[in-house]
């Protein structure tokens, strides 16, 4: 017979124990540290956030960095906080607001394309990869727009049904920003969850279209775009029309050659932004540091085989983040 | 000890279950990032739900399995589903799209759909709703809610049609001229200004279009239009049933069946009633006079065997049998002609007194009947077919006008003028076609041909008759022989005239859109018009005399006249626009253009001098017109639109209808004034507060003025000085109020049932301002129209199907006020008024579904 007092501890036991079981799962591959900067520090670990589609290709550079330097803890951590000094390492994937950028110093080690997709199974992908998608239909399908010349919008006869990320998040903001919206001005169902959610609800629907960044519209193994999914051509050249060389979203590799071969500035309806890397800096760790130096020398390797594209060279600016870290005494 | 250790454990467990509850919390937002209050968070396919607290924010416990589905709602909105696919970290922020956003107007000014803040043309637009709900069942009631707009009716034939000022001769008209101000029904240009007095059957918009359109429209339109689009056959059956019941015995009548006929073929058959006792009331006859007797009937076919093709038939006709448009003696002016000739003196000698010298009375004597058989109809083929990148369209139509009126032109129970009697009938045919689209992503437009044919006839003949008082009243001496007995008895004119015309133009505006933020848009047109007159008058009756000395005393009323014109004209006009997107919600644009009126012919008679007729004022020159303007249309968020346009109008040569004492051209006569010169500033604008109040206004200061008018007849009051005409140039323009403002709003409840609908009560008030303004075309001492306020207002539940009802009132200061002032046949000094309404009020019940 457990006596009183054994009956309290064991109910503040599995008080404790049914509190870890109720506790959300893990959104990322690792749990929450709640370790203060200065604590990680000492204990050589380095805590990574930002755009979750990134974490594969984050993943890939900290296995490769603990080959190196296996005593340093690299932790992807999903964002709790919108403090960016709670986290060691910023993986972001649009542009930040002037008053963090200022604080912070990047590595813009790679791009990535936002293509517009449809459920494969649906009319609309059938007629939209063969009409494919200019500037116009784009607005016209994906945004709410008081000021649109109705007149001119072309009459959509296949059903088609939007999804969008509810939350704010860079391939939203990077895509309606694009065509000059915002990211309140997407029609259709909201999505509270990941861009990769997004495409779960959409594989959903047989009448689906969002857009995705090209990482996740593409199967990295096959090549091949995501099995249910077809991506949508579009007027590249914005001429108006989409032409037969415009349609290039059989394989990966194939988007990436098509999209690195043509100039910036002439690629028109992808909004293609960089994926960049960054730490604070007055606080970044000399663990955090090393890592970004790291990547800055080696990360480049995997663009292409996680689906992002090379950066511009005026923008990948290496020897600035290498000054910074030497300044730093890295 | 125990009890706290039981006190802990009871803590502990609350909060672990509290705690084991992963809530999912959020936040939910209108457009403008207002807390939306008592909207709820429902999660589907469960019974969990939440309510927004005053923050806008929720939170409830999370189901276990993702994704789940939660569907958000409040009044007035539109709903929202969101797909959780995992536990929130941050409050879900939530917008909902506001079901009560200002309206997206759309227009088709430019001969495709629009949204009007997007069209660089100042447009004010009224929705068919707005024309129901106000009571606005006509142009003269639209004016109220478009203060840009002036429309003076003395009887359907004598109505004026402005737009700033310019369009139409002010007061009388003349048949011999073209409207400025073009009016089109469904893409049908009605070419008499008498259909501007109908009631709207069914309407669906009324987009008034200010400045000069002549590129974009089939008719040349100087000074502006009235684009009018009825409610088209629909393929999903409707009906629209509406009883009102007012004041003075008003009673309207409107309804209207949709529906389809076959797979292909949908109709619509649409009515509208009016009814209302006289406002005036004949002392004489012992008889209300100016009522409202109207009757309208619209049928529509619509043909459309694919998405690209629709061919609409369209009949209509309208029936206007009032005994009306009576004018009250509104005051005496002394002239400057010898004291026997003075009103008063004159009604002194013949012991006449008037019925009332308070014009407000609303009493009257006279003793011609008065009468105005408006008649109009007609029949139009509108084909629509999708071409390419655009729309091909044809319109066809034949319409007709026949007019029956009776009049008692001197305004007073003596029988000086018996009868004013012209009877006239119209046929017009029509034919347009234009192609609007996109010729290329940067070049779009239209491209037109147009061609009018008309003719005119009296039927048979027009009358003007004298009585046994008009010796008096044309007495222009002393002689005795005035006096002759039955010199003046049924002596009368007959005239017999014909007109007909030929008008053709070619019309194209293009809109180059040089970026996607700037566009340039140049038109042309060229104009040919043709007119035919056969103008042959003669007198009759009086005394039978070969006196030549009482032969001239008749020829001082009435002279023979005869003439035949035919004059043809062409003439190129253009227009230049440059319009400039600085950022998506305003757009600025400047815009010059070129305009054209064909040449006049007076069907009025023709004034004499020396006793000659002046022939040479049988045709007036063309008006041409140039004019500028600038404005920026905004949209500062999506519940606002705010507008300024300023404008500057030159015409030359600008037709006029002058007033002249003599009795056989009472009705004026055309003339040109060298050049008049209209400017103005346009501010309009309507915003959304809060999900249930709406506010709408607009204010106009308008400056017009003869630039030149160096041989105008004199104002009333000058009559008998040395000089018939005088130089007017500096003065002011008639019918123009320097500043003109409506301001109206409405407040809406949130949605509530009613019987078991859907319906929210509102109350609407709208309100309209014009400050003094000239009723006279050469300036006049007296013939000037204090400014005047009207408020109206309407109260009651609307639903979108089922029954609506509401209370109205119009003018409900019960304020007297004038519309038009205009002087009696001969300039004996008294001068007539057209009175605006007194208070009415009534209820209107509609039903819909």
């Amino acid at each position: 017979m457990l006596s009183f007092h054994q009956t309290i501890t064991a109910a503040l036991l599995l008080f404790s124990f049914s509190l870890a079981a109720q506790s959300p799962e893990p959104l990322a591959s690792a749990g929450k540290t709640d370790l203060n900067p200065g604590a990680r520090a000492a204990q050589k670990i380095v805590i990574i956030t930002g755009a979750r589609f990134s974490y594969k290709l984050v993943q890939q550079w900290i296995d490769d960095y603990n080959k190196v330097k296996p005593d340093v803890q690299l932790i992807i951590e999903s964002r709790g906080s919108a403090d960016p000094l709670k986290y060691d390492i910023l993986a972001e994937v649009y542009e930040q607001e002037d008053a963090i950028r200022k604080t912070r110093e990047y590595i813009n080690i790679g791009r990535y394309a936002i293509l517009p997709v449809a459920t494969a199974r649906s009319t609309f992908a059938k007629t939209y990869s063969e009409k494919g998608l200019d500037a116009d239909l784009i607005k016209q399908i994906f945004f709410h727009d008081i000021f649109a010349d109705k007149e001119k919008q072309k009459p959509i006869k296949a059903p088609f049904t939007v999804y969008t990320r509810l939350q704010k998040a860079g391939v939203p903001i990077v895509f309606t920003k694009y065509f000059g919206y915002q990211q309140k001005d997407i029609k259709g169902n909201a999505i509270a969850g990941a861009d990769s959610h997004l495409l779960k609800a959409l594989l959903r629907d047989s009448t689906g279209v969002t857009y995705l960044p090209l990482p996740l519209a593409y199967d990295e193994q096959t090549r091949k775009p995501v099995e249910g999914l077809t991506v949508l051509p579009v007027d590249l050249n914005g001429n108006g029309k989409v032409s037969d060389n415009e349609k290039f979203y059989d394989t990966l590799d194939k988007v990436i050659e098509q999209l690195e071969a043509t100039e910036p500035g002439d690629i028109k309806n992808i909004p293609v932004e960089y994926l960049h890397l960054s730490v604070d800096k007055q606080h970044a760790s000399a663990e955090a540091i090393d890592f970004l130096k790291w990547v800055n020398e080696n990360g480049q390797t995997y663009l292409h085989d996680f689906g992002y594209l090379t950066p511009e060279a005026k923008r990948f600016e290496k020897e600035k983040f290498n000054e910074f870290a030497t300044k730093r005494g890295k | 000890m125990k009890s706290f250790y039981l006190f802990f454990l009871s803590l502990l467990l609350w909060a672990n279950a509290a705690l084991a509850q992963n809530n999912v919390a959020g936040v939910v937002r209108d457009n403008n990032d207002a807390p939306i209050v008592g909207a709820t968070v429902i999660v589907k396919g469960t019974n969990i739900y939440a309510v927004t607290d005053a923050s806008g924010q929720f939170s409830f416990a999370s189901p276990k399995d993702f994704p789940f589905s939660i569907r958000i709602n409040s009044p007035g909105f539109g709903q929202k589903d969101i797909q959780v696919f995992e536990l929130p970290e941050e409050p879900l922020e939530v917008t909902l799209v506001d079901d009560n956003l200002l309206s997206e107007v759309v227009v088709t000014a430019r001969r495709r759909s629009e949204t009007v803040q997007e069209v660089p043309i100042p447009i004010s637009v009224i929705s068919g709703d707005l024309v129901e709900d106000a009571g606005a069942f006509n142009v003269n009631r639209v004016k109220e809610l478009v203060p840009t707009v002036q429309l003076y009716s003395s009887n359907p034939r004598n109505t004026t049609l402005n737009i700033r000022g310019l369009g139409s001769t002010f007061g009388l008209t003349n048949d011999g001229i073209d409207p400025g101000v073009g009016f089109y029904v469904d893409g049908v240009y009605y070419a008499r200004p008498a259909a501007t007095t109908l009631d709207f059957i069914d309407i669906e918009q009324v987009e008034v279009l200010r400045g000069p359109q002549g590129t974009l429209f089939g008719k040349n339109t100087t000074a502006g239009a009235f684009n009018v689009t009825t409610r088209a056959p629909s393929f999903t059956p409707g009906v629209n049933f509406e009883v009102s019941y007012g004041n003075y015995g008003y009673i309207q009548a409107k309804s209207s069946i949709t529906g389809p006929l076959s797979k292909t073929l949908a109709a619509r058959v649409s009515f509208s009633g009016t009814q209302r006792n006289g406002l005036l009331y004949n002392v004489t006859t012992q008889k209300h006079v100016n009522d409202l007797n109207n009757l309208g009937f619209r049928a529509q076919l619509l043909y459309a065997p694919s998405n690209n093709l629709r061919i609409t038939l369209t009949g209509d006709n309208t029936r206007q049998h009032p005994d009306g448009y009576a004018q009250v003696l509104a005051g005496v002016v002394t002239t400057q002609r010898p004291a026997y000739r003075q009103f008063e003196q004159i009604i002194a000698d013949l012991n006449y007194s008037p019925a009332s010298r308070n014009p407000f009375d609303r009493w009257i004597d006279h003793d011609t009947p008065w009468r105005s058989g408006n008649d109009l109809g007609g029949v139009s083929l509108n084909i629509d077919a999708k071409i390419g990148s655009g729309t091909l369209t044809s319109t066809t139509a034949w319409r007709y006008w026949n007019w029956d009126p009776s009049n008692d032109r001197d305004f007073t129970g003596l029988p000086v003028l018996s009868l004013s009697q012209a009877t006239s009938t119209h046929e017009q045919w029509t034919q347009e076609i234009r192609y609007a689209g996109d010729i290329s992503s940067r070049l779009s437009g239209v491209i037109g041909v147009f061609v009018i044919g008309q003719d005119l006839n009296t039927d048979p003949v027009h009358i003007e008759e004298s009585g046994s008082a008009q010796w008096r009243f044309s007495q222009n001496s002393t002689s005795n022989l005035w006096q002759t007995p039955g010199l003046l008895d049924g002596y009368g004119i007959k005239t017999r005239s014909n007109l007909k015309t030929l008008g053709a133009a070619v019309f194209a505006q293009a809109d180059w859109a040089i970026t996607d933020r700037l566009h340039v848009l140049p038109g042309l047109r060229y104009n040919y018009d043709r007119k035919e007159v056969d103008y042959d008058r003669q007198t009759y009756g009086g005394l039978q005399t070969d006196d030549p000395a009482l032969i001239a005393l008749k020829r001082v009323v009435y002279t023979d006249q005869a003439f035949t014109a035919d004059v043809n004209e062409s003439n190129v006009s253009g227009q230049l626009t440059v319009a400039y997107k600085p950022v998506k919600s305003v757009n600025t644009f400047a815009t010059f253009s070129t305009s054209y009126k064909p040449v006049g012919v007076n069907l009025g008679g023709l004034p004499t001098s020396n006793g000659e007729v002046m022939t040479n004022l049988a045709q007036i020159k063309p008006e041409y017109v140039q004019h500028f303007e600038i404005g920026v249309k905004t949209t500062p968020n999506q519940r606002s639109t705010l507008n300024l346009v300023l404008h500057h109008t030159n015409v030359t040569d600008y037709q006029t209808q002058v007033q002249t004492a003599e009795v056989g051209v009472n009705r004026g006569y055309l003339a040109n004034a060298e050049e008049v010169r209209v400017l103005g500033i346009e501010l309009d604008g309507s915003t959304r507060i809060g999900r249930n109040l709406s506010i709408y206004g607009a204010v106009a200061y308008t400056d017009g003025e003869y630039v030149s008018f160096t041989n105008a007849p004199v104002p009333l009051e000058e009559t008998g000085a040395t000089n018939a005409f005088k130089d007017i140039s500096g003065g002011d323009l008639p019918g123009i109020s320097e500043w003109a403002g409506s301001l109206g709003g409405e407040l809406l409840s949130n949605p509530l049932k009613v019987s078991g609908r859907d319906a929210k009560l509102f109350l609407a008030i709208d309100s309209y301002y014009r400050s003094s303004f000239s009723s006279s075309p050469s300036p006049s001492q007296y013939l000037n129209i204090e400014g005047y306020a009207l408020l109206n207002a309407r109260v009651g539940f609307r639903a979108t199907e089922g029954v609506s009802f509401f209370f109205w009132g119009r003018n409900l200061a019960d304020k007297d006020y004038f519309e038009q002032l205009l002087p009696a046949a001969g300039n004996a000094g008294h001068y007539a008024g057209v009175l605006g309404d007194p208070r009415t009020y009534g209820v209107t019940l509609r039903y819909t579904f």
